[in-house]
């Protein structure tokens, strides 16, 4: 389903890649990613959510944070592969997001955390923009190695009005 | 206008039909050259200070004018003959001379007026003409209307006594500031109710724990309290939306050529904002709809012997947990042959089918029913009445009709003081519990399953002689299929009739906080929000209406 959502304006799409970030990084599939770490709302151990009828497969349904009904996605398969068993030890990054004309809170569940860290000198990713990957909006090199940087925005563009 | 208002609030006038077309008239031109200065309106405010112009001269009594002329205007100014000439000019004048300042020939200075007049001039006359004519009389001189002292007088007296008792002290706050309190009040409600879920005979026997228990219907007390009062900071007087409606209706009455009398009671009742804003729409269509179908062209009521005038009265009371709008005519009645015709023809309603009158009253209901026999302005393009009541049930509520032919037409709606509370039947379907809307409920039936047949594409159920169709809500929400013998079915009412839902089994009713799902995530068809139940999990509210389509809510 597509819907005329104007671009979101936020800090991830303003600023210009090649600037010091604040990272949270974390692991999926043994690839680390990372998301700005003022998205970062907190982070949550798993707890099992209420499924929603009709939602998509990698909605698993929505907890309650506090009084507030947020939805949780697993990124394993939102970025498209087989999920992984929840148990005690898995990881909900609560982020916040802009999809479908405004601010909404979602939960990340990941394979791993892994740290905090600033970097410098993001690199676009320009053989992963476009086609399949918009989710992508950089690549950033560390002594460890890559580090992708996800645009959550992109990512769940279409939160909530996505429908099996 | 101004003025005229003025002079209406004093009780010098009595506000004509005329008058307040001309007024509304004007009210609409200042809005819009507020909001558009640059737009040149010159043609309407052309047509509009000539309908002033003719507002000033319909009515009012007459002018009373006096005129002293001051020292030295026989030097300076004009003469006052003439002026007083100039008067007669304007309409019927009686003017009379006081000559009693007149002094003897000996004292008699040629350039010091003596003389003064005072006149009754036709009220016809418009203000500002008089007022051009002694433009340049520097004072001395008066125009008043008849019979001002009297009534100014007494209003003075009153005018003050409503303003001061009315004046309650108040204090603005941002409406999510109260959303905060409210969600933490919800809490406790949350909260309460698992305290409340201890089992008191099992763990409260000890006479030492019984203490407890009393606190426990303390806690539920003053929750229920704090509630109320929370729900009251958000709640406003429905005379938000009934201010609307005089104009509404008078606007109609100018263009159907009808006359009717808006009677408004209990405006002062008040609602939830958020029920109060969503309220407007569906009020104004259904007083549209009373104006345009209900009551009659003065012609034919006076034919059937009422008054020319329609009387369209709108009231609201509180009554509960609920409040109730009533909005009722005494027009024609609704049009049943007509209705029941327009529904054989649109195949809503079985060709041999005999329908009681409250039966055929419910068909106004239905989408694409409208029986205005022409399309106009003002209703029957069949977006109507199945809007309406869709809105209503959008905000909780419900809206019902009685009619008698001849006498009039009666709506009334019912709506919940809060959306954010509702009270609510806890189900279990398979292994997750599910909230129903305890409003919709009819009753909840131990199934006969002999009595369940096929129905179309899924299964239906006799009751009573009517086949409702059944909702297999373990096998549609939890993926349940196979045995569902020892299911209970609840059955509820929804728009286009009643469903029974197959659930496994029914828990506590208990009032549940209505939680969004569409602020982090979305609209789901079949649900009307999620809450938290007192042990902290999250609880989906289901929405019958949405139920009925057999097709959706597939897990």
């Amino acid at each position: 389903m597509s819907h005329p959502t104007p671009s979101p304006v936020t800090p991830s799409a303003a600023a210009p890649p090649a600037q010091r970030e604040q990272l949270l990084t974390f692991f999926v599939r043994g690839q680390e990613f990372g998301i700005e770490i003022l998205r970062v709302r907190e982070l949550q151990s798993w707890v099992e959510p209420t499924p929603i009828p009709q939602a998509p497969q990698w909605l698993k349904g929505v907890i309650n944070l506090r009084g507030e009904i947020v939805p949780i996605s697993d990124l394993r398969e939102r970025l498209g592969f087989e999920g992984l068993a929840y148990g005690p030890l898995t990881v909900v990054v609560v982020i916040r997001v802009f999809a479908s004309g405004r601010d909404r809170t979602l939960g990340l569940v990941v394979d791993a955390m892994s740290e905090v860290l600033t970097i410098e000198g993001v690199q676009p990713a320009p053989q992963l923009t476009g086609g399949d990957r918009p989710w992508a909006r950089g690549i950033a090199r560390t002594e460890k190695g890559l580090i992708t940087l996800l645009d959550v925005d992109a990512l769940f563009a279409d939160l909530g009005s996505t429908q099996d | 206008m101004e003025s005229y208002l003025d002079e209406v609030r004093a009780g010098r006038r009595q506000p004509t039909h005329e008058a307040t077309a001309v007024l509304l008239r004007g009210v609409d031109l200042l809005k819009r050259l507020v909001e558009s200065p640059d737009v040149p309106l010159a043609q309407e405010r052309q047509a509009l200070e000539a309908a002033l112009a003719r507002l000033d001269q319909v009515v009012g009594p007459p002018w009373r004018f006096t005129f002293t002329p001051p020292h030295g205007l026989l030097a300076v100014g004009p003469d006052p003959l003439k002026l007083l000439a100039g008067l007669r000019a304007l309409g019927p004048v009686q003017l009379t001379c006081d000559t009693s300042r007149l002094p003897t020939l000996a004292t008699y200075e040629p350039l010091t007026p003596y003389l003064s007049w005072e006149a009754t001039i036709d009220g016809a006359v418009a203000r500002d003409r008089v007022e051009a004519l002694f433009d340049w009389v520097d004072g001395g001189w008066s125009l008043t209307r008849q019979e001002e002292a009297a009534p100014s007088a007494a209003a003075a007296q009153t005018a003050p006594t409503p303003s001061s008792g009315a004046a309650t002290q108040t204090i603005r706050v941002p409406v999510d500031k109260l959303d905060q309190l409210m969600n933490m009040v919800g809490e406790l409600v949350i909260t309460q109710s698992m305290l409340g879920e201890v089992d008191p005979a099992r763990a409260l026997a000890q006479p030492r724990i019984a203490k407890i228990s009393e606190g426990l219907a303390q806690l539920a007390r003053n929750t229920r309290h704090l509630q109320e009062s929370v729900m009251r900071l958000r709640s406003q007087p429905l005379s938000i939306v009934f201010g609307r409606l005089p104009r509404t209706v008078h606007a109609l009455c100018e263009q159907l050529g009808k006359r009717v009398t808006l009677q408004v009671t209990g405006e002062a009742t008040e609602l939830d904002k958020t029920v109060v804003e969503r309220l407007g729409d569906p009020l104004v269509h259904l007083v549209r709809n009373c104006v345009d179908h209900g009551i009659e062209a003065p012609g034919e009521r006076l034919a059937a012997g009422k008054p020319e005038a329609g009387t369209l009265s709108i009231s609201s009371f509180t009554r509960g947990k609920d409040v109730y709008i009533e909005i009722e005519d005494d027009g024609r009645g609704l049009d049943e042959a007509a209705i029941l015709a327009k529904a054989r023809e649109r195949g809503l309603v079985e060709p041999t089918a005999e329908l009681s009158s409250a039966a055929i009253a419910q068909l106004i209901f239905l989408p694409g029913l409208s029986t205005a026999r022409q399309v106009t302005d003002v209703s029957g393009r069949g977006v109507g009445m199945d809007v309406v009541r869709q809105n209503v049930r959008s905000l909780g509520g419900e809206i019902a009709i009685t009619s008698t032919p001849k006498r009039g037409t009666k709506f009334t709606l019912r709506l919940p003081l809060t959306l954010a509370i509702m009270e609510g039947q806890l189900v279990r379907i398979g292994r997750r519990h599910y909230v129903i809307p305890l409003l919709c409920i009819v009753e909840s039936i131990q199934p006969d399953w002999s009595l369940l047949q096929p129905c179309g594409h899924h299964q239906g159920y006799r009751m009573r002689g009517e086949l409702i169709p059944v909702v297999d809500l373990p096998a549609r929400l939890e993926r349940l299929s196979g045995d569902n013998r020892h299911c209970l079915m609840v059955v509820v009412e929804t728009d286009r009739g009643r469903v029974g839902l197959l659930v496994n089994e029914l828990l506590s009713q208990q009032q549940v906080v209505v939680k969004s799902l569409e602020q982090n995530y979305g609209v789901v068809s079949g649900l009307a929000g999620a809450t938290i139940l007192g042990d902290g999990s999250v609880s989906l509210i289901l929405e019958p209406n949405a139920l009925h389509d057999a097709d959706r809510l597939a897990a």
